[in-house]
């Protein structure tokens, strides 16, 4: 066992943290099994990729032998491999070995029913089909142990939404998932001690929820940006205020627990940073950035940092271009607001050195 | 090798899982044992937040300042406009250490300026240089920075540098080059530079934090070699009169893509390249058996389905069992420097 670990249990019972009991055995148990089995970010992608590229070749081995004429075999096909898929991940935490079987099989039978199930009831209706989709995926997640498969069922959830909510013309809809999305992963993040005290059943998927959410944010985010730069001109931009509303509500959490952690009074701090809200109102793709770096930071987690510094990148270029001025004029905004950031960076930093002095600042 | 293992994210939900614990109690755990931000890590991050914001404001701003009033400046502002930064960092370095952090970024600046001195001279006097007189002249005369400046990021753009010099040199005047003859020259370039890293990393000071350079630039060496040798395996290749190195690249992935292995799993234990060598092998075979099979093709998909699928496996369990033994590895140093420090 860790070391760290082994002080950190010892020294929580030694000083008789109210409440705190640990199940050892259960505790060493699925400790050995999880450093049996540990992951790192080039596992999952080699994982994905090579589930993604038997799936293409067992797809082509079942249309040259014709299964796809038949409806109700590729249905059955499909639940047959789906029901595979869904066993090998029970049991998958054991078997390292399995894992991109059962992905494979996840993937050929999820596809092979949506196939099936348009020929086989004969669904000219899309919705339907959508919501198939909608329903395999989230029994997927719930009955799914696998970090991948759920990350996978999270951003596939999130795209037959948008399918759904497009194939009947509610555009600003995308308004909403994009909002929902922030106040998930948001929640979860800021949220985690609440889920690891109560909501035991969520701890295995509290990862793959967070990273598929704020994927999914981050990528409905981009879509959205579309509608005011490049095509999707059908997007009705007049609901912009409901994922921007999502978000600020999102970075008021974020102030909110942020002073909670530090015992600060948040009738103090929240107003204070409200000041910021007319300038920020109405660029929710920068509002985005901010939050996905501000939650990143919260979480120390140096992917949600990276997506949060690609996404301000992107947003502040795309709103520089998009603005109606000359180049005279956009460059003085530049060099004023750089200005701004500087003056406000000497004066926190005049601020760090006096409440603050052990802190390091940077060395200029 | 990475840094010993602390208190991570995924035992601390384990013990949560497995125990009654109150929230407050998490939240302090959470907050004493590094996993959530303190309050001087936020003042860091914030700090250094509005430092780069106003940098890059700053100097987005000026750049277009300049790009509006190109037309209507003489010359001498122009050239004073390019030249006066590299004049103002030489000075600043000249006074200040260059082994501290601040002196190695400015000196990735000022190698950076005197591109685009060379831009300004270039555009002002109309010189009819190619691009590759350009990125030669820059490569030659940003070199000695390069060399005293102990800065892996540094080297990496001038890396980037050179591999573009070459590239333009091979597009300018010998566009009829047989590109497995240019995957050579690329392999060679990338790989003389990934040796001299390694080199410096085992004689003079161990650089772990730099670890991604090698890893890089090994990933593009893999890249090269992979499409050459995808190539050859798909008989993608038409004759060219002009080919000169004939098999070399052939050897050089026989030579290179073990010996990286070796190096990276067992030597360096680093598992990003331990997983994507073999990981490039089994596409290939993948091609292989496609070819092989090429007239049958559902047999050739079926068992390419399953090779990759099974080989995959076989892959994912070799490398959690390494990524297993590089965490007990870890663990022991880390139970090495607490009783040192005891």
């Amino acid at each position: 066992m860790n070391p760290n670990i082994i002080t950190l249990v010892e020294s929580l019972q030694k000083v008789g943290e109210p409440h705190f009991e640990v199940n050892k055995n259960k505790f060493e148990a699925d400790l050995i099994r999880a450093n049996a089995a540990p992951t790192s970010w080039i596992i999952r992608i080699v994982t994905m990729l090579g589930a993604w590229i038997s799936a293409a070749c067992f797809f082509g081995v079942i249309s040259l032998m014709g299964i796809f004429d038949s409806p109700m075999a590729i249905t059955i096909l499909g639940i047959v491999l789906t029901a595979v898929a869904i066993f090998a991940f029970q049991t998958v935490n054991q078997k390292v070995f399995t894992i991109p079987y059962a992905l494979t099989a996840s993937i050929t039978g999820q596809i092979c029913i949506g196939y099936g199930l348009t020929g086989w009831l004969n669904l000219s209706d899309m919705d339907l089909l959508l919501w198939v989709g909608i329903g395999i995926q989230v029994l997927m997640f719930i009955l799914s142990k696998n970090h991948v498969q759920r990350f996978i069922t999270v951003l596939v959830v999130n795209l037959l939404g948008v399918g759904l909510l497009f194939s009947n013309k509610l555009y600003e809809g995308i308004h909403w998932i994009t909002g929902l999305n922030a106040l998930i992963f948001t929640a979860l993040i800021l949220g985690e001690e609440i889920v690891l005290s109560r909501y035991k059943k969520l701890i295995a998927a509290f990862d793959s929820l967070n990273a598929g959410t704020a994927f999914s944010f981050l990528l409905l985010t981009f879509i959205r940006l579309g509608e005011l730069t490049f095509s999707f001109r059908e997007i009705s931009i007049r609901f912009w205020w409901i994922s921007a509303a999502f978000i600020l509500m999102c970075l008021i959490g974020v102030i909110y627990k942020i002073s909670l952690d530090f015992e600060w009074n948040p009738v103090k701090t929240i107003p204070l940073c409200l000041i910021f809200v007319p300038f920020l109102w109405g660029y929710s793709g920068i509002l985005g950035g901010v939050l996905m770096l501000a939650v990143g930071y919260y979480h120390k987690n140096l992917w949600f940092i990276v997506m949060g510094v690609l996404a301000l990148g992107v947003f502040i270029s795309v709103f520089y271009y998009n603005l109606q001025l000359t180049l005279w004029t956009k460059s003085l905004i530049l060099i004023g607001s750089g200005i701004l950031f500087l003056v406000g960076w000497k004066l926190l930093g005049y601020f760090i050195r006096k409440h603050y002095p052990n802190t390091n600042t940077a060395p200029f | 090798m990475s840094e010993p293992s602390k208190v991570d994210r995924d035992t601390l939900h384990l013990l949560a899982k497995h125990s009654k614990w109150e929230a407050t109690s998490i939240r302090k755990v959470l907050l004493n044992t590094g996993l959530r931000p303190g309050i001087s890590e936020w003042m860091f991050f914030i700090d250094y937040l509005l430092l780069s914001l106003g940098a890059i404001f700053l100097v987005c701003g000026l750049f277009f300042f300049f790009a509006y009033n190109w037309n209507s400046m003489s010359k001498f502002l122009k050239l004073g406009f390019a030249q006066f930064p590299i004049v103002g960092l030489g000075i600043y370095l000249f006074f200040k250490k260059t082994n501290s952090l601040i002196g190695k970024i400015v000196l990735t600046a000022l190698s950076c300026l005197i591109g685009l001195a060379f831009a300004v001279y270039g555009q002002i006097y109309q010189t009819g240089a190619t691009a590759f007189d350009f990125l030669s002249a820059w490569a030659l005369l940003s070199l000695v920075w390069v060399l005293i400046s102990d800065f892996p990021p540094l080297w990496f753009l001038y890396l980037i540098l050179l591999n573009l010099t070459v590239l333009f040199r091979i597009e300018q005047f010998h566009r009829m080059m047989d590109y497995r003859d240019v995957s050579v020259i690329f392999t060679l370039l990338n790989f003389v530079a990934l040796l001299g890293f390694e080199t410096l990393n085992h004689y003079r000071k161990p650089m772990t934090i730099h670890r991604w350079f090698p890893q890089v630039v090994g990933a593009f060496i893999l890249w090269i070699l992979f499409f050459n040798l995808a190539g050859y395996i798909l008989n993608d290749f038409p004759d060219s009169q002009y080919r000169v190195t004939g098999p070399l690249i052939l050897w050089l992935a026989f030579l290179l893509i073990p010996m990286g292995f070796v190096w990276f799993y067992h030597v360096k234990k680093e598992i990003i390249m331990t997983g994507l060598i073999p990981f490039s092998g089994i596409c290939l075979i993948a091609l292989l058996i496609g070819k092989m099979i090429e007239g049958n093709e559902l047999m050739m998909f079926l068992i390419i389905g399953i090779f990759v699928v099974v080989s995959c496996g076989f892959l994912i369990s070799f490398l959690t069992r390494f990524k297993k033994k590089i965490s007990a590895l870890n663990n022991v140093l880390l139970l090495t420097a607490q009783e040192n420090e005891s």
